[in-house]
């Protein structure tokens, strides 16, 4: 039973949980929450299992399993993770099981709201855990379509608008990613052409595209897969797909989904496309700018908590690209890890939002106040997500957005020894606009949410009950837990990021000096 | 004269005669049986085409009749999916009887005799053949357009079916006199060899062949006929026009380009992909503002058509690998589609989308097969749609016609628009009327039997590549 491996569980158990979830009889509201609940738990205890069963001084893909699948285009059922993918595979398990404990505000309709919730985490799961180019893609996009129902049906406010503008953003982003993952795939010889990945890189390291190749395909991903991620000016999906979706669904693609783009920036782009990605460096650094201090500056002014969420996970996707641009092994180490505390922070606080809405009915800060009084524990929580959002050490984002920081401070010796250009500026820039502006919106949004007089009205609010705890405290411990050692991760992540830095080490001067 | 060469169609054509018999002693509340005997009928035919003597290159095999007609690896493949769409056509039709008045027997014989005539363009290898058969497609589809004949919209359905499809008729005869007229010769080997030296009145007959096929396929500039026909055509046979006869004007396309024309090839790739873009644009554009869902399917037929030739015009092993798997994931994804709107058909007022709201709460079966079908329409994955879609887009990226890419990408995320429109309607708006729909079980196993087939030919996609490839090995070679 080779199939039966870690990681193919991890993407079935979800899968077969829905198919069951869809012979309990709707009526059974209890039964099929505590069903799926039981079927994230499983997941994310596979997720947590093949996250300490990995072994990290090993280089390479481990859980490997390979099923032929189509011929034709030498495409198969291919997973395997590495550094990188074991960690969001982890961050998919306890973002999702969190967002299967949340969904207690689910009234209307539960059994399809969880069979669609179970699909999209194991399509995430899936998007991470494969190695072909085909799945990776295929199982994002699997993942996609429960959104579009979910904020359709279970949504508040402008949620038609939001659903169809959401979908159609992240559609075409996707299918401009497709083209140039086609193009990727029909770039390499007709005799060795394949889906594999692990055969592509290996292939690519003997043999690197044409420089012109690269140049033309890179900007296909770039742009196709930063729409997903929200790169600047293709970011305006996400404020208000967030501020309309529900609660489980913002966690969940937010926190996860959204880290497909960059994942697939990392893992297929940088090391297939290296000299692309090299000149197109430029365009992407002024982007990423846009990123952390344009949408830093437009979540200033939002009124509603939730596009408040929506402009700053906006703003903190600008640090990961500035890790990929910086061409650094301490950078592209330092975007993974910001990857996975991004991931737990936008999940805690869009969990932590959708719990004041549940009670309030309102995600207009300026209604709110005080309401650490009646709420004293999700008040703090929510003060401590604001200032893990900050970047305050002991929290997970202050390492990674660190050693993002020291790849961005390295760069310009780096991009001086590969022979281009040297563009230094961002680093202040980036410094500046991430930690001033974001200090801003989030004291300022916590200020009026959390502290200040409590109108009468949300006096009698009932605080989170012990079980309502779980998920919000299993965040916070993990946010901690990263933010105080993140050597855990880091270690694990470092071989995987060392070899693509290798890589495009190799490749990027051998044509850059030629010019 | 070996007849064996003909033996599947032979079969097929004795049974819709002997539907039609018995159509007169069977008393009329068991007329359905009829329908299912035919589709029986037509899958034993299906399980003997994977017979020995069929298939490994037994003595069905080759060419007949002075080369006027090919049982190749890719004519089995085509009559295949004829006879796997028209039996679940039938079963459908049995699900729609009740609103068929009158002999149903006649109408299920109908569409075996199309079905036959669908078989025959599988192996068309000359002109004159083409005309036989495609005529024999054509005729049992004016008769089925117009079947509901109290119904006004089926009349002017059946008569603008009639009317247009006559026209194109005539463009096909005049084009082959002038191919006879200018090569002597109808067989498409012989024309081949003659076309180098042949001037004006070939290519100008070849035009008008290719505006005949055009109506088939439903492609831009010979669409005008489809949103009103597949409106007001009973929908088990807008399902058979969207999905047999479709597929029908593809092989024939097929046939043509690559028996005849294969020494012109760059000239006909600009063609086809000229009318591929437009026919993309057109269908998805003029898609977005319908509010009739039969009509929007129509539309929608229009784009695929164009989906379709995209991979025509990559003109290698590929591409036509591509068509011929779309065609299938199509087959299947429109049945699906088409079998919902049959069982809607007698409790909705008509086919406006409105009456379609709250369909989930009405029905979960009906708007889960819906929301499966429209996402395979779109290319959604783990849809067949979407793998289809791949392969399309992939032939095209290797011939490099980023021209055409573009529109194809602009068509794709076009066509979400609408179709999620439909998926809203039937999932968070608030129906109009409330009481459940129920489903007959035989239309709730069609329903079944496609979203499983949609999913999984979307999912496990290598027999069906694998297939796809071979039999369009044998056309490119």
């Amino acid at each position: 039973m080779d199939f039966l491996n870690i990681l193919n569980c991890t993407i079935l158990t979800p899968l077969v949980f829905a198919a069951g979830l869809c012979f309990v009889p709707a009526a059974k509201t209890h039964a099929i929450r505590w069903l799926a609940i039981l079927g994230s738990f499983v997941t994310a205890v596979l997720g947590v299992l093949a996250f300490l069963w990995f072994s990290a001084s090993d280089t390479g893909f481990q859980f490997v399993n390979q099923v032929p699948w189509v011929a034709a285009l030498d495409m198969s059922w291919h997973v395997g993770v590495d550094g990188i993918s074991v960690v969001l595979v982890l961050l998919t398990g306890i973002v999702g099981f969190a967002a299967a404990l949340v969904s207690w505000d689910i009234q209307s309709r539960q059994k399809e709201f969880y069979v669609l919730l179970l699909i999209m985490i194991a399509g995430a799961m899936g998007m991470f855990a494969s190695l072909d180019i085909f799945f990776i893609y295929f199982f994002h996009e699997l993942a996609l379509i429960p959104t579009f129902l979910m904020i359709g049906i279970w949504g508040s406010g402008k949620r038609e608008y939001a659903a169809m503008k959401m979908t159609l953003y992240l559609s075409a982003g996707a299918f401009v990613a497709l083209i140039g993952l086609i193009a990727l795939y029909l770039a390499l010889p007709a005799d060795v052409r394949t889906l594999d990945l692990v055969k592509l890189l290996d292939y690519a390291r003997s043999h690197p595209l044409a420089a012109n190749v690269q140049y033309f395909i890179y900007p296909l991903l770039l742009f196709g897969l930063g729409t997903l991620v929200s790169l600047v000016p293709f970011h305006t999906w996400a404020p208000v797909g967030y501020g309309c979706a529900p609660t489980a669904t913002a966690m969940l693609h937010a926190g996860v989904l959204k880290k497909f783009g960059l994942y697939a920036l990392i893992r297929i782009a940088l090391p297939l496309l290296p000299v692309g990605a090299h000149d197109w460096n430029g365009l992407l650094v002024v982007l990423l700018l846009g990123n952390i201090v344009y949408a830093g500056l437009v979540a200033m002014t939002q009124k509603n908590f939730n596009y408040l969420l929506g402009y700053s996970s906006v703003a903190h996707m600008g640090f990961v690209f500035l890790g990929i641009a910086s061409f650094t092994f301490i950078g592209l180490t330092g975007a993974v890890l910001v990857m996975f505390a991004h991931g737990i922070l936008a999940a805690l606080l869009f969990a932590l939002s959708g719990y004041v809405y549940a009670q309030t009915g309102t995600r207009e800060i300026s209604e709110l106040g005080g309401l650490c009084k009646p709420l004293a524990f999700v008040g703090t929580l929510l003060v401590m997500a604001g200032f893990a959002s900050i970047g305050l050490p002991g929290f997970a984002n202050f390492p990674g957005e660190v050693m993002v920081l020291f790849g961005a401070w390295q760069a310009p010796a780096w991009q001086a020894k590969m022979g281009a250009a040297t563009v230094s500026w961002p680093v202040p820039l980036a410094i500046w606009g991430g930690s001033v502006i974001g200090a801003v919106y989030m004291l300022r949004a916590l200020r009026n949410i959390c502290f200040g007089p409590t109108p009468v009205r949300w006096q009698m609010l009932a605080d989170a009950n012990l079980f309502a705890r779980v998920p919000y405290l299993l965040l916070l411990g993990v946010l901690i837990w990263v933010g105080v050692y993140p050597r855990a991760l880091v270690e694990t992540i470092k071989p995987a990021t060392a070899q693509i830095i290798t890589a495009v080490e190799k490749a990027v001067p051998a044509v850059s000096l030629k010019r | 004269m070996n007849l064996s060469l003909l033996k599947l169609e032979i079969a097929t054509c004795g049974l819709a005669m002997l539907v039609l018999m018995l159509e007169a002693f069977v008393p009329r509340r068991d007329k359905r049986f009829l329908g299912y005997l035919g589709a029986a009928g037509l899958l034993a035919i299906l399980a003997w085409s994977y017979c020995p003597s069929v298939t490994a290159g037994g003595f069905t095999m080759g060419s007949g009749f002075n080369g006027m007609w090919v049982n190749d690896a890719m004519a089995l493949y085509f009559k295949r999916l004829f006879l796997v769409g028209t039996a679940l056509v039938l079963v459908m039709s049995v699900g729609f009887a009740r609103q068929l008045e009158g002999g149903a027997g006649e109408f299920f014989a109908l569409l075996m005799f199309g079905c036959t005539g669908m078989m025959l363009t599988a192996s068309v290898n000359d002109f004159l053949m083409l005309f036989v058969a495609l005529e024999t497609v054509t005729v049992s589809g004016y008769i089925l357009v117009a079947w509901l004949r109290r119904q006004q919209q089926s009349l002017e359905a059946g008569v603008k079916y009639l009317i247009l499809g006559a026209l194109s008729t005539a463009f096909l005869v005049f084009g082959i006199t002038f191919i006879y007229g200018s090569t002597g010769a109808t067989g498409f080997a012989d024309v081949a060899a003659k076309i180098g030296t042949a001037g004006a009145p070939l290519k100008l007959g070849l035009l008008l062949v290719l505006a005949g096929l055009g109506f088939k396929m439903a492609c831009v500039p010979f669409q005008a006929w489809v949103p009103d026909v597949y409106q007001g055509a009973p929908a088990p046979v807008t399902a058979f026009l969207a999905t047999g006869s479709k597929a029908a004007g593809f092989v024939l396309l097929l046939r043509v380009l690559f028996g005849a024309l294969q020494s012109v090839k760059p000239t006909w790739v600009l063609v086809i992909g000229t009318l591929a873009g437009l026919s993309v644009l057109y269908g998805n554009l003029a898609a977005m503002p319908q509010r009739n869902v039969k009509r929007l399917l129509g539309y929608s037929s229009i784009s695929h058509a164009g989906f379709l030739l995209l991979g025509v015009a990559a003109a290698d092993s590929f591409g036509i690998g591509a068509v011929l798997f779309y065609l299938v994931a199509y087959l299947f994804t429109n049945l699906c589609a088409f079998t919902v709107i049959s069982c809607l058909a007698g409790t909705l007022p008509d086919d406006e989308r409105e009456n379609y709201a709250g369909l989930a709460q009405r029905s979960p079966l009906l708007a889960a097969a819906m929301t499966v079908a429209l996402a395979s329409l779109a290319g959604v994955p783990p849809m067949a749609g979407f793998f289809a879609k791949f392969l399309i887009f992939t032939a095209i990226v290797g011939q490099k016609m980023w021209c055409l890419v573009i529109i194809g990408a602009i068509g794709v995320v076009v066509s979400l628009y609408y179709y999620l429109g439909v998926v809203k309607a039937m999932y968070w708006q608030e129906p109009r009327e409330t009481g459940a729909i129920t489903v007959a079980w035989p239309m709730k196993a069609l329903l079944w039997v496609t979203m499983a087939a949609v999913i999984g030919i979307g999912v496990c996609q290598g027999a069906f590549t694998r297939w796809a490839f071979d039999a369009a090995a044998t056309l490119v070679k």
